[in-house]
């Protein structure tokens, strides 16, 4: 059998090795030359539950989780209850007959695959039941052995060579039960060649390495999910690189730490989710106020209150651009791919430092947790802009204005320490040098002089140069539908429009990264090249749909999913056809 | 002018410095009679008596009559939210540790709206001086009961008497596990120019209950009344004996002023190994290449 991409899901009760089975598999895949992105959900109790874990391999870069199942792997009668639904007309299950089988009436293909009773046959202990998985799945789509093997090697070598051993013994012993048992997926050449290098990333990952390489130096956080493993992954990492990271008493004590370290001079940002968001609201209008810059991660999760919080919800954008008491606007980014999670991140720092703002950058659950093959960055080429500082000519004869006006908005900010001025900065208005005021004359010219600042940032954006590729746009000749959305649908509509194009119907996409401010040529461009907007959501409101119909003369066509999963191509093909 | 007079002073300054070097031209906006003027002037002959260069000074402040505090001391300075000096005293001083970071609350600002920060500070002992200026009122607002306000005093929000217990902030503290903890009283501002010439010293928390009366809206809490109360602590008090310092705090008879407490412990400078993080010299690219090896 032969196939372009096939979608593999793995599912049993957590804690029994799904999540690590597709872990090994992926991994072993990416050193195969293969390119993957899983998907994977997380039970909602701590321990048990059904987990699962999706994993689409391809030869070419695949953008989506993809669409209905390809292969099952079911360690128990629970994950084919709730799966088996999603199978493809020819997709095959397989299952351990110790723990249940398929019943008759069951149409699709099903292999016997006894992940224990291999594992206990070959390493003689049962343990080695994921890796029965892996080993199966992997030789059934031509991942050799060798590969495998290394890799168990390298994540079992800590816990001692028998282990390794034992692991290795079931790998071997399921890729010859899988050579006699289950047919081959043959999935072509690869694309990917031997010398090119492509990282295994997730969405957190890439947002800490990017911060990291933006100079954050300064990370705060309170555990919270899907956020903490951005927390965690700079506690591992930012020391090494002469930063610091602290665990506050809560997100208010986190973005209120941050706001210090960088009036100190630190770039500093904190990762949280919704209801860590709503907690630093007041902080962001100081950060605002004060023109103190700060970075801000929003690993968006199912809300409201506590709601889902292993579900994915595009439900905060309103939030990030709205949420404020007082008239307070925020860049808001929001990465659409992981590899975007990297540079968007490096991004929001940018701007946050250039223009003295509070930058917003949303991402969300599926994009926190997915991994996929992302192409190794090249950090010779990555653009790092830093706030300005005064210069001595600024300083003399005269008492320093912090908040200085001047064409573009910005002023020039001293860092504590400089002997050459100083200030104090405040939440209060304040005239330029920093002295508390309440006069009609004062509180509009510094209104305005803090949203100038925005409107430099918008013409910038609009005028390229460091801050190139804030939106995606492609308006394919012939296109009469337009398709506008953000953030991590980004890989779905690409494909379902791909679905879309082999039918013979051609549709436009326009994917802001940069949400606030709003690519406005760009969205009107778009606008007026197409007949019909479509913005798909996933969420209940259709946020972007309410910021475009606010600000553009168009009534957009909303196609929005609020089930805390995300999309799939094939569904967003479908209902972009039914309503165009 | 007066800058540039300053800056004159300074070079030739041998050995101490002039209290009114740290004055801004800025008019303090108290009310005659503020119990903060003292506090304020404590401050200027503190930093006098150190020599402190302006530049390594931040001052952190919170909302209320005392959150005006930053604008009278030339420093750098953050006003800032209420409640929340704090993370911000604890982000400037970590990312910067050769600033002197001094946090300035009212009884508001540190021990209602702020109150969740104090445990957690005094668990890190962070190496700065936080100031509670106490007036047992809300006088910005004016005059709502606070968490020290006096049980039975009428407020405007507690029209026939309060009903909650008031908090003692050095009682806190001790309990907190805070390493130094001390109590002032602004009337007494050359008392509390000395605990902060201490307190500056102290490598870690160092936290100074100052009492600034608020003689135009608290009527129960006064200079007349707590001058009556107030008592020196015995000068042979041991202040690394902890439970002494609760017991001298529980005092219902009389409110002591002094240091406390005081015990050498690591600061969160020391635990994080700032000096040394940051003293290294660091390619961050070729570390970075290196981390971005392990997810090939
Ligand atoms: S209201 Fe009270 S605390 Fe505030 S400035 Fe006036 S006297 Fe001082």
């Amino acid at each position: 059998m032969s196939k372009q991409d096939i979608v593999i899901r793995i599912g049993g009760e957590g804690g029994e090795g799904v999540i690590s089975a597709g872990e090994i598999l992926s991994r072993a895949a990416a050193r195969s030359q293969f390119h993957f992105f899983t998907f994977r959900t997380y039970p909602a109790e701590i321990k048990g539950g059904l987990a699962m874990f999706q994993l689409r391999i391809s030869r070419r870069q695949v953008l989506s989780h993809g669409s209905a199942l390809d292969v099952l792997m079911c360690f128990n009668q629970e994950a084919f209850d709730n799966y088996w639904k999603e199978l493809k007309p020819d997709g095959i299950v397989l299952y351990d007959p110790k723990y249940f089988t398929p019943p008759k009436a069951f149409k699709n293909k099903s292999i016997p695959l006894e992940l224990e009773q291999i594992s206990l046959d070959s390493s003689g202990t049962t343990r080695g039941k994921n890796i029965v998985a892996v080993g199966a799945i992997g030789e059934m789509i031509g991942i050799p052995y060798d590969t495998s093997a290394k890799l168990v090697e390298e994540i079992f070598l800590r816990k001692g060579e028998k282990v390794v051993l034992s692991n290795q013994k079931a790998l071997k012993g399921a890729c010859e039960y899988s050579k006699k048992a289950i047919q081959k997926i043959d999935l072509g050449e690869p694309e990917m060649s031997q010398d090119e290098h492509w990282l295994i990333l997730s969405g957190n990952e890439a947002l800490a390495l990017g911060a990291i390489s933006a100079g954050c130096r300064f990370c705060t956080g309170y555990p919270i999910t899907p956020a903490s493993s951005v927390l965690e992954f700079m506690a591992r990492e930012l020391p090494g690189f002469g930063g610091t990271v602290i665990q506050c008493e809560d997100e208010i004590s986190a973005i209120g730490a941050c706001l210090g370290a960088s009036f100190a001079g630190a770039k500093a940002m904190t990762p949280t989710s919704g209801p860590g968001l709503a907690l630093m609201t007041e902080m962001l209008n100081l950060a605002f106020m004060s023109e103190t810059p700060i970075v801000v991660v929003d690993v968006q999760r199912s809300g409201p209150s506590t709601g889902m919080p292993t579900k994915t919800e595009q439900g905060d954008l309103r939030y990030a651009l709205y949420g404020s008491p007082g008239e307070c606007p925020r860049v808001v980014i929001a990465p659409a791919s992981v590899r975007d999670c990297f540079f968007e991140m490096i991004r929001a720092f940018n701007i946050a430092e250039k223009y003295q703002v509070a930058v917003l950058v949303l991402s969300d659950q599926t994009l926190a947790n997915r991994t996929t093959t992302v192409k190794r960055f090249d950090l010779n080429k990555i653009h790092i802009d830093n706030r300005i500082q005064p210069s001595d000519e600024d300083l003399k004869n005269d008492i320093y204005a912090r908040y200085k006006l001047t064409d573009t908005g910005v002023s020039p900010m001293l860092i504590p320490g400089d002997p050459r001025g100083a200030f104090i900065a405040t939440g209060l208005e304040h005239d330029e040098y920093c002295t508390p005021g309440y006069t009609p004359e004062l509180h509009s010219t510094m209104t305005l002089k803090r949203f100038k600042k925005l409107d430099t940032l918008a013409a910038d954006l609009e005028n390229g140069g460091s801050q190139n590729g804030h939106y995606f746009m492609d308006i394919p000749k012939g296109a009469k539908i337009g398709i506008i959305a953000w953030g991590a649908t980004f890989g779905p509509i690409r494909e379902a429009l791909e679905m879309a194009k082999e039918t013979g119907v051609e549709i436009a996409h326009l994917h802001p990264k940069v949400l606030w401010p709003l690519p406005d040529k760009q969205i009107k461009e778009f606008i007026s090249s197409v007949d019909k907007v479509i913005i798909p959501e996933e969420n209940y409101l259709g946020h972007l749909s309410e910021v475009i119909k606010a600000n553009y003369d168009v009534k957009p066509i909303q196609i929005n999913k609020f089930e805390g999963i995300p999309f799939t191509p094939e569904e967003l093909f479908q209902n972009i056809m039914e309503v165009g | 002018m007066a800058e540039v007079e300053a800056v004159q002073a300074e070079e030739t300054r041998v050995d101490k410095r002039k209290a009114t070097e740290y004055k801004t031209d800025l008019k303090p906006i108290w009310c005659p009679g503020c119990g903060d003027f003292g506090a304020l002037t404590a401050f200027y002959n503190a930093f006098a008596e150190v020599g402190i260069d302006t530049k390594d000074v931040a001052i952190i402040s919170g909302i209320g009559c005392s959150g005006r505090f930053g604008y009278f001391i030339k420093s750098y300075g953050f006003h800032v939210v209420h409640g929340r000096v704090l993370p911000i005293a604890m982000g400037t001083k970590v990312a910067n540790p050769d600033l002197h970071v001094f946090g300035i609350s009212g009884d508001g600002d540190a021990l209602a709206i702020g109150g969740g920060h104090i445990p957690h500070m005094a668990r890190r002992n962070l190496k700065m001086v936080y100031v509670i200026l106490d007036n047992a009122i809300y006088g910005l607002t004016k005059g709502q009961a606070s968490p020290t306000s006096p049980e039975v005093m009428k407020t405007g929000t507690t029209p026939t008497g309060g009903f909650e217990k008031p908090l003692d902030p050095v009682l806190l503290m001790l309990a907190y596990g805070a390493t130094f903890v001390a109590r002032g009283y602004t009337a007494k501002y050359k008392a509390v120019s000395d605990l902060i010439v201490k307190a500056m010293s102290h490598n870690g928390f160092a936290v100074i209950h100052a009492i600034s009366p608020c003689p135009v809206f608290n009527k129960n809490v006064t200079f007349k009344s707590v001058s009556q109360l107030v008592e020196d602590i015995p000068e042979d008090h041991d202040i690394t004996d902890r439970m002494k310092a609760m017991e001298l705090a529980l005092d219902k008879d009389k409110i002591h002023l002094g240091l406390f407490y005081q015990i050498e412990e690591p600061s969160l400078e020391d635990k994080l190994g700032l000096q040394d993080r940051y003293a290294m010299k660091i390619d961050s690219t070729a570390r970075m290449n290196d981390l971005l090896e392990r997810f090939q």
